[in-house]
């Protein structure tokens, strides 16, 4: 049985909430699985899984707090790659009837069973969250993201072929800004605790 | 239409095979890799199958040897043909097969006391029915140093601008057709014409290009760099020089243009070869790339992309396809190593 996370609380992750948008949302690390398959044999886990049920997708999400640590591009697109590498292979070895599979499909919601084939889909969302002033950067150099986006994508797609995936899946990497706009269900912990601004009352000009 | 290059001993390429071509090829490269030497060669081969097609008589090889070579000599300038073989090497050969013929180029270095350089064609000869034209529009525009290249190329047959710029040249010369032009080409021009908000005509006693924007006219030197860009495509297009068949090479579109002119220029480009333009890009940009893959994602439509790198002396190559994505490239590599450091300069300047 998956351990699904309660709606009504928003789950921490390093630098972000992410806010279950119903109560099938689940987190890898929070199943059975995470003493055995992860702990053991060091795989890796994205954060936060949710099947979107009107859109038919599966959606994995890995959010990573850069805004106030120094940022090696390298190092980022290798952990991206091999968090969802690992995924794919977790999740792969359900769909395949590999040995480790029915272990895996009783920590997974019951629409994740069968291998996406569009429909049902799976997507990928990498969330990056970068400094306060990444945003004036980012009219200097407006691909910037987009070439990261490139990266993990070009590292992704032979292993999700290989899995026979890709008219299913798709790949998305962003900033917590245009994430936000995107509305996919997190929230900075700065957003979260600022506090919203009083509603302005419009004073009646004096005659 | 090309659907197969095999270099060999080419200038820096030792043995390049490209076998998957499109409607749209892009070739991309750091500075030294070989671009424009590619999109030169290949419009070399088809400019010189064009002339050889447009003649009357039949067409010798000896002719087709003297055309062909004279169009290498002349779009790339080297002090002899012997520069075109690769360093250490002792021949080239060029392969290529244009709408479905098979046309070849082989020469060994001419020796010393060897006499006559011996030179192999085959497939120059006049193909009856062939219907191919070329054109070339490199990174420079014309419309402005158009007397320079007619008397430094046509005058005097002095090296600088080669058969690229010359042709070009030559083509804008035509006056716009009186005749019909297929009407999704000219949406295509009179969309640009819309974008840059006039059109390049020639006017006046002299017959110069004018940028005419509404009431108002202006000569080429009072005229944007990237209007001019534009409207030398316009003006080929309504001169039925680019035309459905064309073969269009483009050397670095971008040079010039601000990145919304980028987008504008790449999506008729798009739609130059959805009308039944095979064209073949150059570029530096990544707004041009970008644009290609979300058009080519979009339309579902293969975008062959060569990615030339340097290993010393030698230039490899990495074919992919634009519809699968945006391929690794140095284009993204380099994008990627500033969006790095601009990160990290901020990252110092919170003192973190």
């Amino acid at each position: 049985m998956p351990v699904f996370l309660d709606p009504a609380k928003n789950h921490i992750e390093p630098g972000f909430l992410f806010n279950p948008p119903h109560e099938h949302a689940f987190r890898l690390s929070d199943s059975a699985l995470a003493d055995t398959l992860f702990k053991r044999f060091g795989v890796h886990e994205m954060d936060f899984a949710w099947w979107d049920e009107p859109a038919q997708t599966m959606n994995l999400l890995e959010v990573k707090d850069y805004s106030t640590a120094p940022f090696v591009a390298e190092h980022y697109v290798n952990e991206c790659a091999q968090k969802a590498t690992d995924c794919l292979l977790l999740l792969a070895s359900m769909w395949y009837g590999l040995p480790y599979g029915p272990s895996v499909s009783e920590c997974v919601p019951d629409e994740w069973h069968t291998r996406p084939v569009a429909p049902p889909r799976l997507h990928l969302f990498f969330v990056l969250k970068e400094p306060p002033s990444a945003d004036a950067r980012a009219t200097k150099d407006p691909f910037g993201m987009s070439a990261l986006e490139d990266k993990v994508r070009n590292r992704m797609r032979g292993r999700i072929e290989l899995l026979k995936l890709t008219p299913a899946t798709k790949l998305f990497l962003m900033n917590h800004r245009i994430a936000a706009g995107r509305l996919l269900p997190i929230t900075t912990e700065e957003d979260f605790v600022r506090e919203p601004e009083p509603a302005r009352t419009k004073h009646p000009r004096k005659r | 239409m090309f659907t197969d290059v095999h270099l060999k001993n080419f200038a820096a390429f030792s043995d390049f095979h490209w076998s998957e071509h499109g409607q749209i090829n892009v070739v991309v490269g750091e500075n030294d890799t070989g671009k424009s030497h590619l999109l030169k060669v290949l419009y070399a081969i088809a400019k010189t199958v064009e002339m050889n097609a447009a003649r009357n008589a039949g067409t010798s090889r000896v002719d087709a040897q003297i055309a062909f070579t004279g169009k290498l000599r002349w779009t790339f300038q080297p002090q002899s043909l012997d520069a075109l073989i690769t360093n250490g090497e002792t021949s080239l050969r060029v392969e290529a097969l244009l709408a479905g013929k098979a046309y070849s180029c082989a020469f060994q270095r001419t020796l010393p006391k060897q006499g006559t350089k011996r030179i192999l064609v085959t497939g120059f000869s006049r193909q009856p029915g062939t219907n191919t034209s070329a054109i070339f529009l490199p990174p420079k525009e014309v419309l402005t140093i158009f007397a320079a290249i007619e008397i430094s190329r046509g005058k005097y047959e002095i090296y600088g601008f080669d058969d690229t710029y010359y042709d070009l040249l030559k083509l804008l010369r035509v006056p716009p057709t009186q005749g019909d032009i297929f009407p999704e080409l000219l949406t295509i021009a009179d969309g640009l014409d819309e974008f840059v908000g006039g059109q390049i005509v020639r006017k006046g006693i002299s017959d110069e290009f004018l940028f005419q924007r509404g009431d108002q006219t202006y000569t080429m030197p009072q005229t944007a760099d990237g209007i001019k860009k534009i409207g030398i495509l316009t003006n080929l297009i309504k001169n039925r020089s680019l035309t459905k068949g064309t073969i269009l090479f483009l050397d670095e579109p971008e040079t010039n243009l601000h990145p919304r002119a980028i987008s504008v220029f790449t999506e008729m480009l798009f739609s130059l070869a959805q009308a039944g333009v095979q064209i073949y890009l150059a570029t530096h940009s990544y707004f041009v790339l970008k644009k290609l893959e979300i058009l080519a994602k979009r339309h579902q439509m293969s975008i062959p992309f060569c990615s030339l790198t340097r290993s010393g002396e030698e230039i490899e190559a990495q074919f992919s396809d634009m519809r699968d994505g945006m391929p690794e490239n140095p284009i993204i590599d380099e994008s990627l190593r500033l969006y790095e450091e601009g990160y990290n300069v901020d990252m110092q300047r919170l003192g973190k």
